[in-house]
Parts: structure tokens; sequence; C-alpha cells
């Protein structure tokens, strides 16, 4: 049988980087920021209780009243594991973001391209390490969670279950996302700064067109009115083009209880994930190693 | 063992390297020299498959990277002249890791040889950012050779290093050489190919200028041969008639000792001894004096640009 | 200072002029639509610019055909049909159409909306032809029947006043004879019973499905219809602590979880619910409307329909048994001190008089310890589906845990910056020989 050498040098490349990711100090902080931010949503969660006498979660969307607005209350759970995971994969895009340009700027990719690495491999690696980091996020998530839900007595359920199965294709996205970021610098600061800049398009477009929407037709006139449009345009690219997005899709699949949606999303994320992919290694190419 | 024809790196300006024809047999030590910006670099990131060469074909153990990348890559052990370390990792760690890559066989057994060798075993848990240059050089060293490559590549190995270094590293490229190992050393270190290399190729504006054994080279490098007549009896008259020779272009007199510059096409020794033999001198000793590699290296790069200038190509 | 206030009156009295211009009504034909919603039936229009419309599966709705006057209101965003200016219900067969294949050809019926528990008395139901002048008769009938008990009683009336006199000017001459004393006679109770007037229209009760109608040879009246289940059905709950009675949330599903802390008493009040599409069911209730739906397609909610009846609570606790409540009505009593609270007490006619009960419901008192679950059953005793709900209590340490929880992995961290630091400095001129563990 031939020897999968591709696969060593992902394992070799990839254990070296989780290594080195555990190792420092940053995944560790982005942890704690997730979990700070669970704590926050899970606090006052415990303060409306006791300040209020109860407090009903539901699984999915309830509106009981026609008019009333849409109210996404979701099991205890879900929203502070949904931002928490936020954090996890804004911390891996960051981290791919400057996966190859780091390597690159350090000198480092030239000398493990002098070995049996090669672009599919190094790439390949460096979104399985980024994956394997997540999943320690995850593991830290999960066990935060398991203990508040024994602490708090707040159920946790198969919406939970799925959510943590939906962020794992997330960091997919977010890495492979990160990764073309990378393969398009040379320099860690340009990565970084790519980084920032279209991770504030991403969210602040969407936000953007829901504000605009929100305006009646008749205030929108004008300059809004291009603007909205535009925003429109833009927010359909964003839709299929920034990860946070399939997120979204897929915690909306969740809240909503659609398996169907949930799936379709899954796969869409998958689809992003592979593309970005065969992008980066592509560019990555015709780029070539050495600084 | 590396076999390149026609090999050819245009970059958008400049021609890096220009149909070069080169040959490393297997046991070689071979020496790759020329000035900077001559193309040693490219050619050997061409042969490692880092550069994409423009035209040409190059083989490494007969085969082509783009045919069998891995199996070529995993016989290769690289050493550059940056020293492109993983700084947060400690030196255990740093060759672990690449143990693992190429899945070197008792690789904790190898990793501490090596770490032994290099004499950095006792700080093998400090991290990489704290080691000195010459101890970053070591650790390069072990990593191209921790997976017992068949092919060394060395790019300016000595570079930066103190005398001790740089005689430590000779010695490993000996000791390599005697086990089997094919090297190729680009340096600028001349005195350092000189001592260890049998075979060199110079290179300049991306051509090769001369390749081949060393003492051949370096033969090639003079039009004139300069050879030392150790006489007794040295009379102005023996001078003088060795002077007249149609074949001797200048003969000084240093002591007892007549020195004659002769054209190099030619084995004129024979003829001197009996010239002196005939004008009644008792020759003690001849010697041709020795060129060195650095000199050799001055001239055939110098007449080389000269060429290149008439040609219009330099 | 005058003439700037003079300035405003007049942009004002301008501005209030282009407002108060009269829309443009346009003459079409529409559908009127009578469609059931889960407990009632709720009138709304298909006009030209909205023709296809929505309504839920396996119920009855009526249809009618209509020319009238459209026009469109800018305030509310939506289409208003005028009835009052013209109003022609179109006759004819209407056809209904699955893609190509013809269905049904329905012919209009007499149709009339029945009360029997009064018209504030729970659903209503949709009687039609015979049944439907039969209910309406009846609710006449009712009515003379009520009218005739009105007449009896004034005239009762008359009598007693009459004998009120002759006892006010004796008073003292009854005395041994009480029985005699006049009785005021009491006032008839108006029906219970209601009945609408009987109309005409087209009955329509279809399954799920996309389906086209018409009224044979007039395609101003073609129309599509989507026909929809709703997800889920099941019982929903208002739930109300003791110190918010005015705040009650709503649980409609099983998972759902009713979080307290520490001791609470809950008053629960069991509605019937629907899981439906928000978007299909915004515009069943109100095609024309241009926001009526709209960012809802793919959302579900769950719709409150009218209060169960005829039922009872069975709590448990630790999984046993503990009691099986009556719903009842409740009045909240504000209390006479200072600090404005109130009682929620048990109603009664009698000691609150013509004051109406706050709310009715089942209460459920429950300790701070145990877990805690609650069911409905119907009067046979039989589990109502999906009235299933868990009672947790939170944790009194919840908040203390929340905040101290997160520090964890920045211990982790720091524990790992130190080990990898001492690594850097301690090996500095050692020659140790054994090898460190594994990478």
């Amino acid at each position: 049988m031939k020897k999968n050498y591709r696969a060593v040098a992902v394992s070799a490349m990839a254990r070296r980087e989780l290594h080195s990711t555990l190792f420092g100090f940053g995944i560790y902080i982005a942890i704690a920021i997730g979990l700070f931010l669970a704590s926050f949503l899970l606090y006052n969660y415990v303060g409306g209780i006791q300040e209020n006498g109860m407090m009903i979660m539901p699984s999915s969307v309830t509106q009981t009243r026609y008019y009333g607005s849409n109210l996404p209350a979701v099991e205890p759970m879900q929203v502070p594991l949904k931002w928490a995971v936020y954090i996890g994969a804004i911390y891996i895009t960051l981290s791919a973001s400057m996966a190859i340009s780091r390597e690159k700027d350090q000198g480092t990719l030239e000398v493990l391209f002098y070995g049996p690495v090669d672009s599919v491999s190094f790439i390949l690696a460096k979104f399985v390490e980024q994956i394997l980091a997540f999943a320690v996020i995850l593991l830290f998530y999960t066990a935060y969670f398991l203990t508040m839900s024994q602490i708090s007595n707040f159920a946790l359920s198969s919406g939970f279950v799925r959510m943590l199965l939906l962020s794992l294709f997330l960091a997919g996205c977010m890495a492979a996302f990160g990764m073309f970021i990378s393969s398009l610098s040379k320099r860690v600061k340009t990565s970084v700064i790519l980084f920032l800049v279209l991770t504030i398009v991403f969210l602040s477009v969407p936000l953007i067109h829901g504000l605009l929407m929100n305006l009646s037709d008749d205030e929108v006139k004008g300059a809004w009115s291009v603007a909205r449009k535009t925003t429109s345009y833009l927010n359909s690219i964003i839709n299929w083009v920034s990860p946070f997005a399939y997120l979204e899709r897929g915690s909306t699949a969740i809240v909503l209880n659609s398996t169907s949606e949930f799936i379709k999303s899954l796969f869409f994320s998958l689809l992003y994930t592979v593309a970005l992919l065969f992008g980066s290694i592509s560019i990555f190419k015709r780029k070539g190693v050495r600084r | 063992m590396i076999k390149t024809w026609n090999l050819t790196k245009e970059f958008t300006t400049t021609v890096a390297v220009k149909d070069l024809d080169l040959t490393v047999e297997k046991g070689q030590i071979y020496g790759f020299l020329g000035p900077n910006g001559a193309g040693k670099t490219t050619t050997i990131m061409m042969i490692l498959g880092l550069e994409k060469p423009s035209s040409g074909t190059i083989e490494v153990f007969g085969r082509t990277l783009e045919k069998d990348y891995f199996p070529i890559k995993r016989k290769i052990g690289v050493v550059s002249e940056n020293q492109y370390l993983y700084e947060d990792v400690t030196a255990w760690e740093y060759l672990n890791f690449f143990g693992r890559l190429y899945e070197v066989e008792d690789r904790e057994k190898k990793v501490k040889a090596f770490l032994e060798r290099v004499k950095l075993y006792h700080r093998r848990n400090e991290r990489l950012a704290g080691y000195s240059h010459g101890m970053r050089q070591k650790i390069s060293i072990a990593r191209a050779l921790l997976h017992d490559p068949e092919l060394i590549i060395l790019d300016e190995p000595q570079n930066g290093l103190d005398p001790y270094g740089i005689r430590e590293v000779r010695d490993i490229i000996k000791e390599e050489n005697l086990k089997g190992k094919t090297i190729l050393i680009s340096s600028h270190i001349l005195s350092e190919i000189e001592n260890t290399c049998n075979r060199v190729a110079i290179l300049n504006k991306g051509r090769l200028v001369a390749e081949g054994p060393m003492d051949i080279v370096k033969m090639k490098a003079q039009e004139n041969a300069t050879l030392i007549l150790e006489l007794e009896n040295l009379t102005d008259k023996l001078k003088q008639s060795i002077a007249l020779e149609p074949y001797v272009k200048d003969c000084i007199c240093e002591g007892d000792k007549l020195i004659i510059t002769v054209d190099r096409k030619e084995d004129y020794r024979a003829k001197i001894a009996r010239l002196v033999s005939e004008q009644g001198g008792l020759l003690v000793g001849m010697q041709t004096k020795a060129v060195s590699l650095e000199e050799a290296f001055m001239k055939i790069t110098e007449s080389n640009l000269q060429q290149l200038i008439k040609e219009g190509t330099a | 200072m005058k003439r700037t206030w003079y300035l405003l009156m007049m942009v004002f009295l301008l501005a209030t002029a282009v407002l108060a211009d009269a829309p443009e009504k346009k003459e079409q034909i529409v559908n009127k639509l009578l469609l059931f919603d889960g407990s009632q039936w709720q009138e709304t229009f298909s006009p030209q610019e909205y023709t296809t419309f929505y309504m839920l599966a396996g119920s009855d709705n009526i249809i009618n055909p209509t020319k009238t006057k459209v026009y469109y209101w800018p305030i509310t965003k939506e289409y208003m049909a005028d009835y009052y200016d013209l109003n022609e219900e179109l006759e004819g067969t209407l056809e209904v159409y699955k893609g190509n294949k013809l269905l049904a050809e329905l012919e209009k019926q007499d149709y009339s909306f029945a009360y029997p528990k009064g018209y504030y008395g729970g659903r209503p139901e949709l009687v039609s032809g015979e049944s439907a002048q039969e209910a309406a008769q009846k609710y006449q009938l009712e009515v003379e029947a009520y009218y005739q008990r009105v007449l009896e009683y004034q005239v009762a009336m008359d009598d007693y006043r009459a004998q009120l006199d002759v006892f006010w000017e004796n008073p003292e001459a009854y005395k041994g004879r009480e029985e005699e004393i006049p009785h005021e006679p009491s006032q008839p109770d108006f029906p219970v019973f209601y009945a609408t007037e009987v109309q005409k229209g087209y009955i329509l009760n279809l399954e799920p499905g996309t389906y086209t109608l018409q009224i044979a040879d007039e395609p101003e009246t073609k129309r599509t219809v989507v026909v929809f289940s709703p997800r889920r059905e099941g019982p929903g709950y208002d739930v109300r602590p003791s110190q918010q009675w005015t705040v009650p949330q709503n649980s409609n599903e099983i998972k759902e979880a009713i979080y307290i802390s520490g001791k609470q008493t809950l008053y629960i009040t069991p509605y019937n619910g629907l899981e439906v599409n928000q978007y299909k069911y915004a515009k069943l209730k109100k095609l024309p409307t241009e926001l009526s739906g709209r960012g809802g397609e793919l959302r579900y909610f769950w719709m409150q329909l009218d209060y169960m009846q005829d039922i009872k609570l069975e709590v448990f606790k630790d999984g046993k048994l503990i009691d099986t409540i009556d719903q009842k009505m409740w009045y909240v009593e504000q209390t006479a001190d200072a600090a404005l609270g109130y009682n929620i007490i048990e109603f009664d006619p009698k000691v609150q008089g013509e004051r109406p009960p706050s709310f009715e419901g089942f209460k459920v008192e429950l300790d701070d310890s145990g877990r805690y679950s609650f069911r409905l059953v119907d009067e046979n005793g039989e589990v109502i589906k999906g009235s299933e709900r868990l009672i947790r209590n939170i944790g009194p340490r919840s908040r203390f845990f929340a905040l101290l929880l997160p520090l964890i992995p920045i211990l982790v961290g720091t524990l790992v910056w130190i080990w990898r630091s001492s690594l850097s400095a301690s090996e500095k001129g050692t020659d140790k020989t054994s090898a460190p563990s594994m990478v």
C-alpha cells in the first residue's frame, strides 16, 4: 500500500501547531472572554428569575401575540453558548489569518518546505490545527456549561448538542476564511488589518441593512434609498461570503427547530470551507513560499 | 544524484540562472561558488522545488519533483544561510517535530544523539529564541541531518560562525561524506570549499563558468603557470638562457631560487630541467606554484564578467 | 415672534390639507374572505394586488368574490375595500383546481356563525345550509321569547310598584303577615345562544397544498390559495408568579421549563395553542397589508387561542403525584396599607359583587426543594397530550459560580506560562541527561 506522506506531514505539523497554541496564552484569554460573556448572560437570567419570581425558557421562537416582536427566546444555555462560540470563532479566524503570513514572515515556512511538505499538506495542517484548537475551546466550554448546568439547574438539551456540532462547522468556515486572508498577505500586519476590516464589514453591513430595512418606505428617499439598495445588495453577498452568516443561519435553524434547515446550514458551511481552502491553496501556490 | 539540463530562471527584470547544466554524483562534496547574485541560492531553491524554473529540467535521485515530491524530499537535508527557527519551542521540541515530519525511527534517541553531537544537549529545554547565532546554526544542521538524508544541501552553512563553529561544521560535513552522503555546499568562504570539496562549480551572473574537480578548475583559472626552481650554482648565464626560451614569459631570481612564469598550454618542466642540465646547473628541486581557489575564483569570475561586458549581457 | 407663529400655522394647515387628500379608489373584483384562524373567523380580502391568500387546512372558510372599490391606505400600508360605496357579490360556480385538475365545483351556501355559549363564551361554530337557517331562527325565537319575558317583567314590575305603594300606606298592618310583603320580580336573562344572520358564500375546506380557484368564466376572480397545517398543536400556559401577577409568561412547548427561585406560588392558566408559520399566518389574518409576515417565512410561532375549560391539573414532586387541582377564579385585592401590595384571593361573587374576577387558573404552591412537574387531565382523567411541564429551581450559588468559572482558563494559561518560562530559565548551564517529556 502506498504510504500517505501528506497525511504524515499534516499530522506532524498540526500537532506542532496545536502544541504551540496550547503553550501560548492567547487561547486561554479567548476562552476566558467567551466564558465571561456566557456568564454575563447566565448571571442576568438568574437575576431575572430572582427578580420576577420565575422565567420560562422555551426552545423555539415563541410569540403569543400576533403583532408582538420576534423574541428568539431559546433554552437558557443556548444563547450564552452561541456568544461564547462567536468569541472562540473570532479567535480561530484571527489565529488562522496569521497562520501562513507569520510563517512566511519568520521564514520558517521556507524551512518546512525544504522537507516533505507541500502546499496542500501545509494548508491542511494549518486548518486541522485550527479545528483542533477550537475543539479544545469547545472542551472548556462544554465543561463550563455542564458545571453551570449542575450548579444552576439550567437545562441542557439536544439544542445545546446541536449548537456544539454546528459550532465545529462554523470553526471550519472561520478557519478557512482566516487561511484565505492569510494566503493573500505576506506580512502578519497585513493579515491582521485585512481580518479586522473584513470582520467589521461582515458584522456591520447586516446590522446597517437591518436598520435601514426597519425604516418605513416613506422615509427612505433619495440618498437613503440608494443606501438601502446598496446595503441590501452587499448583504446578499455577505450572506454567502461571511463566515458569521453561516453560524447565524445554523443557529436560526436550531432556534426554529428545523432539522432540514440545520442540515442545509451544515452542508453550506462545509461547501464554504472547502471552497475557501481550495482558494487558499491555489493562491498560496501562486505566491510561493519564500519571503 | 542531482542533474540539471538547460535550467533557466527568469524574473521580471533579471535572468537569475541561464541554461545551467549541472551534475552532482553520489558521494561527492560539491562546492557551489559564485559572487552575490550569481544564482546559487535560486538554483538550490529550484532543486528543492521552492522556485519554479522558467525552463529546463531537474532530476534528483534520477526522479523529478513533479512525480515523486515526497519520496525525494524525505531524502534531502537542507541547511540554509538564514536561521529560520520556531522561536517559541525548545531545541528538543524543534528536533522532535522534524523527526516526526520525516518519520525518523527511534526518534527520541536520534534527537538526543544529534543534540549531543552539536554539543547542545545540555540546553535542550531552552527555547530557541534565547539561542545565539552559532547555536541556531548547529540546531539547523542537526535538523538537516536528523533523518539521515542521502543528499545534504548546505547554503552558506558557515555564515557568521566563529572559527570553532566553522571547524565543527567542516568536521560534520566530512564525517557525513565518509558515511557516503552526497553534499552540495554553496559558500562564500572559499578556503572552506577548498578544504572540503572535491568538485566545484562556479556560477556568475546565472551562468556556469567553470565546473570540474578542484585542481582542474584551479588550473583552468590560470593562463600561465609559475615554476619555482631550486638550484645550486645559480649563475646569470643560466638565468639568461632560461629567460631567452620562447615559452618563458618572466624569470625572477630570489636567492638561490628562480621563479619562472611559463605559458600554461604545455608542461615545460622536462624541457627546463634539460636546459638547466645543459647549462651546467644543478636542479635541487622544482615546484609548480599552487593557485588558491580564491585566486582561481577571482580570475574566472572577472574574465567571465569581461566577456559578458563584451557580449553586452552583463 | 408672532410672524413665525403664523408661518408655522400656515405650514401645519397646508400639511394637514395634503395629508387629508382622499385616496384614489379603483373598482375591481376582490375575494371577500372569512378565514378560520384556529379559534374564530377573521375577515380579510384578496385584491388584485394580492392574488394569493392563505388558509388553515381542514377548516371551513368562506369566500365571496365581490365587485367593490379598493384604495391604498398609506398610513397603515394596506389596501382597503370600501364595501359601503360598492358591494356587488358575484354569482356562479366556484371552480377549485389543483394544478390543472378540477377538484371541485362549489355553489354558494347559506351560513351563519353560532355561539352556543354566548358571544363571549367560547368558540363560535360555522353552521351552513339548513342548520344555518335553524340556528338563526333559534336565535330569533330566543330573542323574541326574551322580549316576551321583558314585557312580562315590566308588567310584574308595575304590579310590584303598585303593591309597594299599598304596603307603604300601612306597613304596620303587615306584622305577622311578612309573606304578603311584595317581592321585586327578577329581571329576565338575555339568551345565551347567539347566531349571526344567515349569509351566502362559498364554503371551502381543503387539505394542505396549493390550489387555484375562480368563478367559471370570471377570470378576474381567479386566486391562488395556499392551504397549510399548523406544525404542532397543544396546550400552552399563562404562568403568573404570585409577586407579579400582571406579567404572565407563556409556556407553549413540552420542552420548556419553568425556572423559579426558592419558594414560589404560581397561577397557571392553560389555553389551546397552535404553532404556525409566521408569514402564512400573518397573511391569513391580514392579507393586503404590505408589512404583514415580512421576514417570517422561515419562522414559526405559537398562537394562543381560547382558554381551556373542564380540566384538572396534576402536580408531581420527585415523580410522585402530590395534588390534583381544580381551576378557580381569582381576585386580586389591593391591600390598604402604604406598601401598595396586593393579595390574590379566591373569587367569590357574594363578596366581590359586581366586580369581575382578575383571572382564572390553577394555584400551585412550590417548596424550594425537590423536582416539580405538572400536567393536565380532562374530565375523564385522560392526560392531555403535550401538557407536561417541568419546574426547575435555580441553584442559590449560581451567580457566584458564573463569575468564578471563567477565571479557570486564565489560571490554566498562567500555569502553562509559568511552566514554559521556568523551562527556559532553569536549563541554562546544566547538563541533564534525561530526556524531557515528548512533544
